[in-house]
Formats: structure tokens, C-alpha cells, sequence
């Protein structure tokens, strides 16, 4: 259930579009078969994106930079590979913008990165300071 | 015990076809070993029969070979930065690591190896260049036959481009079309040509192993850039073609699933004992020559092991490499062309500090390489690489740069006993390449590149041996020496072995080594013809 929910937000997040249930299957099907684990600090974190879908972006940028190879960025890698090899969002990926429209996206885009990279480094520093603080209670209670 | 066979061929790549192919000119009873990989049924059903943008607007199924069977690519490989092999190509390394085991102490080498039909030709990007006269001294060919040779594979497998520093044939075919970005490139190129000649650059087009006219039953060109995905239906010449053929000759037989791991070079002939990769059955053939062909590391790992010259240091040369992703500022806000090819379109030559030697640097626009992977070159988060990427994917050139190489005492490779192989051993490769070297050529190539509108994006470095380029572990020499080839490619100390393979190469010029390898070893299945007919005339007159 909680795939099902991810490869939405994820797809929703990454071309704002909405999946039919062949991409959502396709998704579970290679998480289920491949080495996807998330370790504990990253399963707090991909909880975080899935249920408040505000607050992929800021992580995604800030995972960027310090867990470039994490499987997060990697579930991320794998929904973008398969949106960009279904035929319905060919467009997003063949089309091509003119000349003031790529100036815009360009602009606007790193204006927001920008921004969500601050988001994320905030984020992050807290998750981070939650998950040290939690740990030693979690280890005595397992 | 098998048959009695004129001469063995081990492998079956591109040295491999074109050696059998000569001997079986000479009416030679000619068998080749070979492990012998097939591409998976799989894709061969799945490819595609249209053009890259047709697929993708409207096959539901194209994850299947873009991703790989399984979205194998996402699933496993989703870092490896190295090979670059589509899915449909990934049978090229298959089962290597179990056989052809190897040591990486820190993990910072990539020496590919193959045990696929067609061998590392199945990886090739089908840049058909010649050596200059210097460079084929110092590779230790000599130059009349080596040109002799590199007309005869032409006819063979047709190649495309015009005459000039990349490639001295003639007649070619006509070069392929350039695409709208790279027509950019070469027009600026074009107006200054003569400046940039003085300055030590030159561009031109890409020689290629590719039809660009229908020929001998092959497809030409259809620029439907879908080329590195689809092995079977692309124009591209590769062994395969060649395989296709000489297995309609009565007197040729192919063994696939047989590794070759040793020989004993007798009086009479030789023997050459295999395993059978399926199971792992020992057996022994015979043979009056036997033709090495396996590819660099390949026949290193017979010859040290049948010579027991286990922990015997030899020498190894690879090229340097590196590729870049440059922005061709003309193409901001354009289309570039729909049809295309694949292939490298324009090769950049850069005059090296030793005369007559160039650092080369192929260009590409590679818009079938998918957005997916750039995406991983990028470290900001998707949805602003997905901005990137989408405004710049028009404008994107990728140039792969080799440089020469010569052998260095430090690089070399040796065999050490190994239980837990089925061969038995494991080789231990100690390569280092100085990536100063590279940064000085790409600093230098960025010159041009900026004055034509291209600006450098990033660069990767890779590994050692990604270049794939290998040679010089058995070095040609004039003299009788051990674990060296004679011009004729005996080794030398044994009666009847021959090597086809770039194993003689003394150096490594920047261009890519296929069509010389391929030359080398028509060359020297034509003078074991010779040797073969002297020797079947005497025996001819003892009789009598």
C-alpha cells in the first residue's frame, strides 16, 4: 500500500502528472525484485516525503549533495526512468521549449532549488538530531 | 580426439572473423572456439523495428530495452558509470566475472573483457580509423601490408567518411549525415579551417564501419539513432555479419560454449584443450596452427598459462580516457534534427607534443542516451536536474577523448594460481594512468570548442582501462625472444602459434584500434596461408 502511495507522490513530484495503475505496478514489481532497503535514518526520511509530499523537493536537493548513491535518490531514479519511457509523457521529454520559455524555466528553477536546498539542510540537521537522540531508546527497546 | 584441423581460431570477435575469413579464402579447414554468448532471445524479439521518437511516443513496452529486462539497469547497475552498455548489449560481459576472474585491490580498474559472440566488437563504436605511417612504426606494423590489409576489411565491411588525418582509404563510402548540431560545429570549424590546421587542430568526419549505402545484403543507415540499442538492426558492421557468413562454408565449423585455458605446441601440430562452459567437461582438439585470437587479456591468459608462466610480469598498454559533456550554445532553443545516427559524427585531432602522434576526441549528440542517465551525472534533485536537462538536451555534444599510449614498467599484468576459478587461476592487473595528462588534452580541446559556441559542461575521468583500447603484452619483435610475436605474429619459442589479436601492438595511437586489429589479423592469417601452402607443397613431394 505505502508503494502504491510513494510511486504517486513520487511521479507527482518529479513531472507533477499522475500514473495509471501499469507504472504504480511496474514501480512495486522492481522494488520488490531489487536491493532497495532503506536503513533506518532514511526510512525516516522517505516517511517524511511520502506523507507530507511538500517536503520532497527540500530533501531531494539536500540528499543530493550527501547521499548521492542512497536508495532513496535511487526509488527516485528508478520512477523517473520509468515516466520517461511511457509513451503518454513522451512530451516532457522530447518536446522542446523556446528560447524565453527555457530562460523562465531556468530561472525559476534555480530560484526554487536554491530555496529548497535551505529547506533541506534545515530538514535534514533536524531529522538528524531526532534520529541520534531516538537511537539509543530504540536499541534498548529492541 | 577430434578431427585433425589446418589451424584453430580462439574467439570470435572482430580479429577472429577476419582471420578465419582469410584462411577460409585459402580453402583452410578451420574451426573456432569460442564461448560464444548469444544476445538474449529477449531483446532480439522486443527490438524495435522505427526510430527512437516513434518508439517512445507510442510503444507501451520500450522499458523492456531501454531499462533492461526486469528494469535491470535501475535495479542493479544504476551507478556504473564505466561500460556504458545498453541492456540489449549487456551480454557482451556476461558470465566474465565467473570465468575470467580478476584482481582489483582498490577498486578503481575497468578492463572489460568478453565472452560473447562477436567479443568486445559487440561494445565497439564502430570508429574505422587508420594508423599514419609513424603510428604503424611504432606499433611495429609494417606499412605496405598494413595498407594492403585496410583495404581488403574495407571491402569487406564497407566504411563511411572521407579521406583525411582519421582515415586513408580508398574508395569509401560517403560519409553519414551530420545532424543539425554538429552541421553547427563543422561550419565554424569550416569558415577558419586553415587557422585551426595552424594552431594543431583538425575536425573531420568520423570514419565508420557503417553502410551508408545499401550494400551485400546490409541495411544502410536509416538514422533512426537507435544504433547502441539495437545490435541486429542497426547498419553498423559488427563480427556477427562476418560469423553469419563463413558458417555457410563447408569447410569451417564453430564450437561455441568451449573455453579455451591451454595448448601444447608439439612437432607435428598442436594440441588445444577447452572446457565446456555448460559442463565444465574437458576436451582436446588438434590442429597443424593454432591462431590466438581472443582479445589482449584473453590471449594473455592462454599463452602465460599453457608457457607456466604464472606470476611472469607482462607488459600492458591501455589509452587513457575520458568523455565530457560540452553545450552547443547555436542549438539554445532549437530542435535538433529527428533523424540521426548514433554514431560519432565529428572526430577533433589535436597535434600531441610527439610529431606525428594526435589526442583524438570523437563528438556525439546523444539524445538516445535517455534523460535518466545524465540525470545520475547531476547532483541537485531530480525535478530541477529533470528543468536542466529538458532545456539543455538539444544543446548537449558529448565528446569522448582518447590519448596515445606507450608501455610504462609500472603497468603491467601477471597470472596467479587461483582454486576457487574453474580455470584456475586469477589475473592480477597493476595499471595507472596519470588523469594530468587528460586535464592538460581536455583544457587544450576546450580552446576550439569554446571559439565554435561549445561550452565544456562537466568531465568524467574514468578508470583505468575503460577505453577498452588494449595492447602490448606480447610486443612484436625482430629478434627470438620469449613471450614476444615475430612480424608474422608466431610467438616466438614455439613452432606453430600465432596471435591476431592486438597483443603485438608496441604502442597505442589515440585512434580507435578496431579496424587496424581487424587488418593485423588478415594480415597475418595470410602469411600463415603461405607458410601453410609451402609447408602442404614439401610434404606434397616426400610423398612422391
Amino acid at each position: 500500500m505505502f508503494t502504491q502511495q510513494e510511486a504517486k507522490v513520487i511521479s507527482r513530484y518529479l513531472l507533477k502528472v499522475d500514473i495509471d495503475q501499469k507504472q504504480v505496478d511496474l514501480y512495486a514489481q522492481t522494488i520488490a525484485s531489487g536491493d532497495f532497503q532503506l536503513s533506518i535514518f532514511e526510512q525516516r526520511i522517505f516517511r517524511h516525503q511520502i506523507q507530507r509530499p511538500i517536503h520532497c523537493a527540500a530533501y531531494d536537493a539536500i540528499l543530493g549533495w550527501t547521499h548521492p548513491n542512497g536508495n532513496i535518490r535511487k526509488r527516485f531514479f528508478l520512477m523517473f526512468s520509468i515516466l520517461e519511457t511511457t509513451p503518454q509523457f513522451s512530451d516532457h521529454f522530447l518536446g522542446v521549449h523556446n528560447k524565453l520559455a527555457c530562460i523562465r524555466i531556468g530561472f525559476v528553477g534555480i530560484i526554487k532549488y536554491l530555496f529548497h536546498l535551505s529547506l533541506g539542510i534545515l530538514f535534514l540537521t533536524f531529522q538528524f538530531i531526532i534520529h541520534r537522540l531516538c537511537t539509543p531508546f530504540m536499541t534498548a527497546s529492541s | 580426439m577430434h578431427p585433425l584441423y589446418d589451424c584453430i581460431v580462439v574467439g570470435s570477435g572482430p580479429s577472429g572473423v577476419q582471420a578465419a575469413q582469410t584462411l577460409l579464402e585459402g580453402k583452410m579447414k578451420v574451426l573456432m572456439l569460442d564461448v560464444g554468448i548469444k544476445q538474449d532471445r529477449f531483446y532480439q524479439d522486443n527490438l524495435p523495428n522505427s526510430s527512437f521518437t516513434q518508439v517512445r511516443e507510442s510503444d507501451p513496452n520500450q522499458h523492456h530495452y531501454f531499462l533492461g529486462k526486469n528494469l535491470d539497469s535501475v535495479a542493479k547497475d544504476w551507478q556504473n558509470k564505466q561500460d556504458r552498455l545498453t541492456p540489449p548489449l549487456a551480454f557482451t560481459k556476461e558470465l566474465v566475472g565467473l570465468w575470467q576472474s580478476k584482481i582489483d585491490k582498490n577498486n578503481n580498474q575497468f578492463f572489460m573483457e568478453s565472452m560473447a559472440k562477436g567479443g568486445l566488437g559487440n561494445a565497439w563504436g564502430r570508429g574505422a580509423f587508420t594508423f599514419n605511417e609513424k603510428e604503424l612504426d611504432k606499433v611495429g606494423l609494417a606499412r605496405e601490408e598494413a595498407n594492403r590489409s585496410y583495404q581488403k576489411i574495407a571491402q569487406r565491411i564497407g566504411i563511411s567518411g572521407t579521406r583525411g588525418q582519421a582515415v586513408k582509404l580508398d574508395p569509401l563510402l560517403p560519409p553519414l549525415f551530420l545532424d543539425k548540431s554538429m552541421q553547427y560545429l563543422w561550419n565554424k570549424y569550416d569558415q577558419k579551417n586553415n587557422y585551426w590546421r595552424r594552431r594543431g587542430f583538425s575536425l573531420e568526419r568520423t570514419p565508420l564501419a557503417v553502410q551508408s549505402i545499401p550494400k551485400k545484403g546490409r541495411q544502410d543507415e536509416q538514422y533512426w539513432d537507435i544504433d547502441f540499442w539495437s545490435l541486429g538492426k542497426s547498419a553498423g558492421y559488427h563480427p556477427g555479419h562476418t560469423l553469419d557468413q563463413l558458417l555457410l562454408e563447408p569447410t569451417f565449423t564453430y564450437l561455441p560454449q568451449h573455453y579455451v585455458f591451454k595448448f601444447k605446441d608439439q612437432t607435428d601440430g598442436v594440441l588445444v584443450m577447452a572446457k565446456h562452459t555448460g559442463t565444465l567437461e574437458e576436451k582436446t582438439f588438434r590442429c597443424r596452427r593454432l591462431l590466438l585470437c581472443a582479445s589482449v587479456l584473453g590471449t594473455a591468459r592462454i599463452i602465460m598459462n599453457s608457457l607456466h608462466a604464472q606470476a611472469h610480469k607482462r607488459p600492458l598498454i591501455c589509452n587513457p580516457f575520458a568523455y565530457g559533456i560540452w553545450l552547443n550554445t547555436k542549438m539554445f532553443g532549437q530542435q535538433n534534427s529527428i533523424a540521426k545516427s548514433s554514431f560519432s559524427q565529428l572526430s577533433l585531432f589535436e597535434q600531441a607534443t610527439d610529431p606525428g602522434s594526435f589526442n583524438l576526441l570523437n563528438l556525439y549528440t546523444y539524445r538516445s542516451l535517455l534523460l535518466t542517465k545524465l540525470m545520475n551525472e547531476l547532483p541537485f534533485s531530480y525535478r530541477f536536474s529533470y528543468q536542466i536537462c529538458a532545456i539543455l538536451k538539444e544543446m548537449l555534444v558529448i565528446g569522448g577523448l582518447h590519448l596515445p599510449e606507450e608501455s610504462h614498467p609500472t603497468n603491467y599484468i601477471r597470472l596467479l594460481p587461483d582454486r576457487s576459478s574453474p580455470t584456475g587461476h586469477i589475473l592480477d592487473i597493476n595499471y595507472h594512468h596519470d588523469d594530468r595528462r587528460l586535464k592538460k588534452a581536455i583544457r587544450s580541446i576546450n580552446k576550439p570548442l569554446l571559439n565554435w559556441g561549445a561550452i565544456p559542461l562537466m568531465t568524467q575521468y574514468t578508470a583505468s582501462g575503460a577505453s577498452k583500447h588494449y595492447a602490448g603484452t606480447f610486443p612484436f619483435s625482430t629478434r627470438e625472444q620469449k613471450f614476444c610475436l615475430s612480424r608474422e605474429g608466431r610467438l616466438h619459442h614455439t613452432r606453430h602459434i600465432y596471435v591476431g589479436d592486438a597483443s603485438g601492438f608496441r604502442h597505442l595511437p589515440a585512434k580507435g584500434p578496431t579496424l587496424t586489429i581487424m587488418a593485423n589479423a588478415h594480415t597475418i592469417a595470410s602469411g600463415l596461408l603461405k607458410n601453410f601452402k609451402a609447408l602442404l607443397s614439401v610434404e606434397d613431394s616426400l610423398n612422391k
